[in-house]
């Protein structure tokens, strides 16, 4: 059972539902900021509730709040509501938000091994709408990764979740400039992210990490893999914190397949990569015509 | 038509002289004119196909030369601004958009001053002094171009020019006035190999991600800033006595008129009176430069009237040979590698008769650091 200060998360789970008219369901999962739930209203309507923990709250939950409000796309989850709620003599911060049943991207590969050429056309092509829109925002999501693209059953839309690493670049940064690295997934972050270099992030470092998940769905590799490392190999990650060079089979994957525009999307400057998300979409459609 | 008229005094005249009529637009400079003359010479110089930008001049905002202190955008109280703070930058562009709303150019580059450090931060302050500006001036037809200040030396330290252009190229304007800052004394040329060879891949970068390029302060140099890409390059009747140094700002030392320069296209050399007539004598300028107006004239003036004086015919050919220069390398008439060895060989030619140069530092060996930055500067 997971505990906050001695007291079980479920439990206050259980209280957030009950305030809010809720059914409480089971725990979809837990990381290093918030623990999920499911929960449903008596309309059967299903909905993520996510419990921040008491240590990570407020800064960071309340740019991820004020991120996500800001945005209205099909790829990107919606927000409900937000709140505080007090239990036990402590006050815990929640978010209610669109519950995404399709399954992760994760999943997907588990199940599938890796998807083919079309369909990684038509996943690229919906993320990076999704991505557009968060640049136009000016906000810079620094976690996609497998885990973080949920499908909608539905239609089978790729949904963007979990913004509590958002960088809202009009706002100070809530990473000390000290660290040696920056938040993020650190096999599928940007160079600038592994470096913390804040004034290289930008929209660029989602298109780096949105790269390498397209080229990992598609090869099960990075594209900064050498030959011998195993599939997770920290040199691989260190490899592209240095800004080393790619597999030395990369080039030759890609151009067996379609997808060229992964050669550029995973560049290790910005300053290499699509300036864009316009030119990123116009360059990934050209794919397609071949 | 691709290169621009850096403005300095009293070379007003040039822009309306027809031989020079090839120049693409002029960078209008507050140093030395009021509001009501740069108006003037708006109004005076506007035509199609001819750009002109302002250029507000505050590399260094706590050095009060010439008329810049009299401009409204000027800043008050220097000394006690936090000139590392946008806030205080963002004050000044709104006074900048004022002024460009009531002049009027084509274009604007953003303000950015000289920095002691040239630092990451820095780059992204000016970054996002032109993004201000950008937003300022929005609605009144005007471009602006991002003022990327690099000092040379630094750009030779590894990934020094990626990271100056990934800092650059988050800004919404497409075009980057670029200015190369150095301490190189006046007339000589860059030697430093990396130096060039960072700069170039600074260049090359930002074109590369389709932001337009102008190279300021250019000279013969221009060649290494073409091949590298540039769009567009700019240079005035000054550069080749003064560069873009911090000695530009400071009062000209007493004493001393300005010398007549002859720029000649085949050892890509500025020459004094007596050294272009011991090189014609040995049959080495070039077709260009037999073929430059400007430089049929002072040739004529050296054999009917010796003695006197070509400075302001030498400017015009400078000016002439410079535009005339970056149209043939744009329609690939020049490949520069070529031209640059074929003007090693010109120096090698001028060794055995012991021709030399009136100025020691003039002995063409900046012409190897150069086809060096050439050759390994790009992919």
């Amino acid at each position: 059972m997971e505990l906050e200060n001695g007291v079980a998360i479920a439990d206050v789970a259980a209280s957030i539902c009950s305030a809010h008219r809720l059914v409480l369901g089971d725990c979809l999962g837990s990381g290093a900021f918030k623990t999920a739930y499911r929960a449903n209203d008596s309309s059967g309507v299903i909905y993520a509730l996510k419990i921040i923990r008491s240590n990570v709250a407020s800064p960071r939950t309340n740019r991820e709040v004020q991120a996500v409000r800001r945005c209205d796309h099909r790829c990107i989850a919606r927000l409900y509501e937000v709140g505080s709620h007090p239990y036990n003599g402590s006050l815990y911060e929640f978010i209610i938000e669109e519950y995404i049943d399709g399954g992760m991207l994760t999943s997907r590969l588990e199940s599938d091994g890796q998807l083919d050429d079309e369909e990684l056309l038509s996943l690229g092509s919906m993320l990076i709408d999704a991505l557009a829109h968060l640049a136009g925002r000016d906000l810079v999501h620094r976690d996609i990764k497998p885990d973080n693209i949920i499908y909608r059953a539905e239609t089978g839309e790729p949904v963007l979740v979990d913004f509590g690493l958002v960088r809202d670049l009009a706002a100070p940064s809530l990473t000390p400039s000290h660290l040696p690295r920056g938040p993020g997934t650190p096999y599928f972050a940007a160079p600038e992210q592994l470096n913390n270099q804040k004034h290289l992030i930008d929209w660029r470092t989602d298109q780096f990490s949105l790269g390498v998940v397209l080229y990992f769905a598609r090869f099960r590799s990075h594209p900064y893999h050498h030959t011998g490392e195993p599939i997770y190999a920290r040199e691989t990650v260190e490899r592209v914190a240095v800004r080393g060079s790619r597999g030395e089979t990369f080039n030759a994957v890609l151009e067996e397949s379609q997808l060229r525009c992964l050669d550029k999307m995973t560049r290790a400057w910005p300053i290499e990569r699509y300036r864009t998300p316009q030119r990123l979409a116009l360059a990934w459609e050209d794919q397609r015509i071949g | 038509m691709t290169t621009y008229h850096q403005m300095g005094h009293g070379s007003v005249g040039l822009l309306s002289e027809d031989r020079l009529r090839g120049y693409r637009g002029a960078i209008l400079s507050p140093v030395n004119y009021s509001e009501a003359q740069i108006q003037d010479q708006i109004a005076a110089n506007r035509r199609s196909e001819f750009e002109l930008i302002f250029d507000p001049q505050l590399y260094y905002p706590g050095t009060n030369r010439g008329k810049l202190p009299d401009w409204s955008y000027f800043p008050a109280g220097v000394e006690t601004g936090d000139l590392s703070s946008l806030a205080w930058w963002t004050s000044l562009v709104g006074h900048l958009a004022s002024v460009t709303s009531r002049l009027h150019p084509d274009s604007i580059c953003s303000p950015a001053a000289v920095p002691r450090v040239y630092s990451p931060e820095y780059y992204d302050l000016n970054r996002r002094i032109a993004d201000s500006l950008v937003s300022a001036v929005e609605g009144e037809d005007v471009g602006v171009l991002q003022t990327v200040l690099a000092r040379l030396e630094t750009l030779s330290q590894p990934n020094v020019a990626a990271e100056v252009a990934s800092v650059a190229s988050r800004c919404t304007s497409d075009r980057v006035y670029l200015v190369l800052v150095s301490d190189i004394g006046p007339r000589r040329e860059f030697r430093g190999t990396e130096d060039l060879k960072g700069a170039m891949r600074l260049i090359n970068y930002l074109e590369a991600a389709d932001i337009r390029v102008l190279v300021a302060y250019t000279s013969s140099d221009v060649i290494l800033w073409k091949a590298a890409g540039a769009s567009e390059c700019a240079t005035g009747k000054f550069f080749n006595l003064r560069r873009f140094t911090s000695s530009r700002w400071e009062p000209p030392p007493e004493g001393g008129g300005q010398l007549s320069y002859w720029m000649e296209e085949s050892m890509m050399a500025f020459l004094r009176e007596s050294d272009l007539i011991r090189v014609r004598h040995a049959g080495l300028l070039a077709p260009a430069s037999l073929s430059n107006p400007y430089g049929t004239e002072i040739l004529n003036s050296l054999d009917n009237s010796p003695g006197e004086s070509w400075l302001a015919l030498g400017w015009r050919q400078y000016m002439y040979w410079l535009c005339d220069f970056e149209k043939r390398l744009d329609s690939g008439t020049i490949v520069p590698e070529d031209a640059l060895r074929n003007a090693e060989q010109v120096w090698d030619r001028l060794e055995a008769p012991n021709i030399l140069m009136e100025e020691r530092p003039n002995d063409g060996g900046w012409l190897r650091p150069w086809r060096r930055a050439l050759a390994e500067a790009l992919p």
